[in-house]
């Protein structure tokens, strides 16, 4: 890089400035160049390192990039989607419809599974507790039949403490799912306006 | 060099320097710079700071049949410049009593 194209940088990374201190920096830099001297352009060129790293400490006292250009006036921009959406009403009112039936089916279905698990945990340990009951009466019938009942009614219950677990644990994750979803479909509600 | 002076220290010795006569940018940036690295790049940041909180004013001298832009420090810079030389002696006295002294009372375990 040469002193003119490093100067020619400077000014153009700094344009946003106020004339004045733009005029300041240019001057500045320029006269650093020029009292350096001609033979020492390139060690000065290396101690300023890029005019990209100069214009930010210089800009550094808050001077904000330029704004991108406005965008189409709200009111105008709200018009123009109003009548889009009634334009688009006679498709996207049933496939939205389609969509909330959608996920009421998954909601059912979601709810029918729980729903099987904690019967399921329910019967099992009832029939645990029936099993571990009969062993009680069944002393006399000798301690064979006992331990038979004692243990299948351990496993039953076992299983129990099983379904009742995994009851939990798939309730909880379709809780997370759905208010997950709710919440996304807020947020994008919110967004687009 | 390890240690790299902080902003208020930068001032502290432009300031300094500049009490010891007036100087145009180059100068300047290089006397500082051969005591200590500076990360900004030619000190145009400091000069204008200063120039702003009053400590500094800048003249005009012809030179090659160009302007030579002088900085010079008034007398709320001189004022500033004790200020800071005050605060750097107490700071230094401080750094020294943790960094020099050898190993003392941290054996409490």
């Amino acid at each position: 890089m040469t002193k003119d194209e490093f100067l020619t940088t400077l000014r153009t990374l700094i344009q946003d400035m106020p004339p004045e201190d733009r005029r300041d920096v240019m001057n500045y830099y320029t006269e650093y160049f020029e009292d350096a001297g001609p033979e020492r352009e390139q060690e000065v060129l290396h101690q300023l390192g890029s005019p990209e790293q100069v214009a930010r400490e210089v800009l550094g006292g808050g001077f904000a990039p330029a704004q991108e250009p406005a965008g189409a006036p709200r009111r105008s921009r709200g018009l123009i989607s109003a009548i889009a959406m009634i334009c688009a009403a006679p498709i996207a009112l049933p496939l939205m419809a389609a969509g909330v039936l959608v996920v009421c089916c998954m909601a059912l279905a979601a709810l029918l599974c729980v729903g099987g698990l904690l019967l399921a945990a329910v019967v099992v340990v009832m029939m645990g507790g029936v099993s571990m009951g009969a062993a009680l009466f069944a002393g006399g019938l000798g301690s064979g039949t006992v331990l038979y009942f004692l243990g299948s009614g351990l496993v039953l219950l076992a299983f129990g403490v099983l379904f009742v677990a995994l009851f939990v644990r798939f309730g909880v994750f379709c809780f997370r799912k759905i208010t997950d979803w709710a919440s996304d479909f807020v947020n994008r509600r919110r967004v687009r306006q | 060099m390890t240690f790299q002076l902080g902003a208020a220290l930068l001032d502290a010795c432009v300031l300094a320097v500049l009490s010891r006569g007036d100087a145009y940018g180059y100068v300047l940036t290089q006397q500082v710079r051969q005591v200590i690295e500076v990360s900004e790049t030619a000190l145009y940041p400091v000069l204008r700071r200063l120039q702003k909180d009053g400590c500094l004013d800048t003249y005009d001298q012809p030179y090659q049949g160009r302007n030579r832009r002088y900085y010079r420090v008034t007398p709320q810079g001189v004022e500033r410049l004790e200020e800071y030389r005050q605060q750097w002696c107490l700071y230094k006295s401080r750094v020294d009593t943790i960094l020099l002294k050898e190993g003392q009372e941290n054996d409490e375990g």
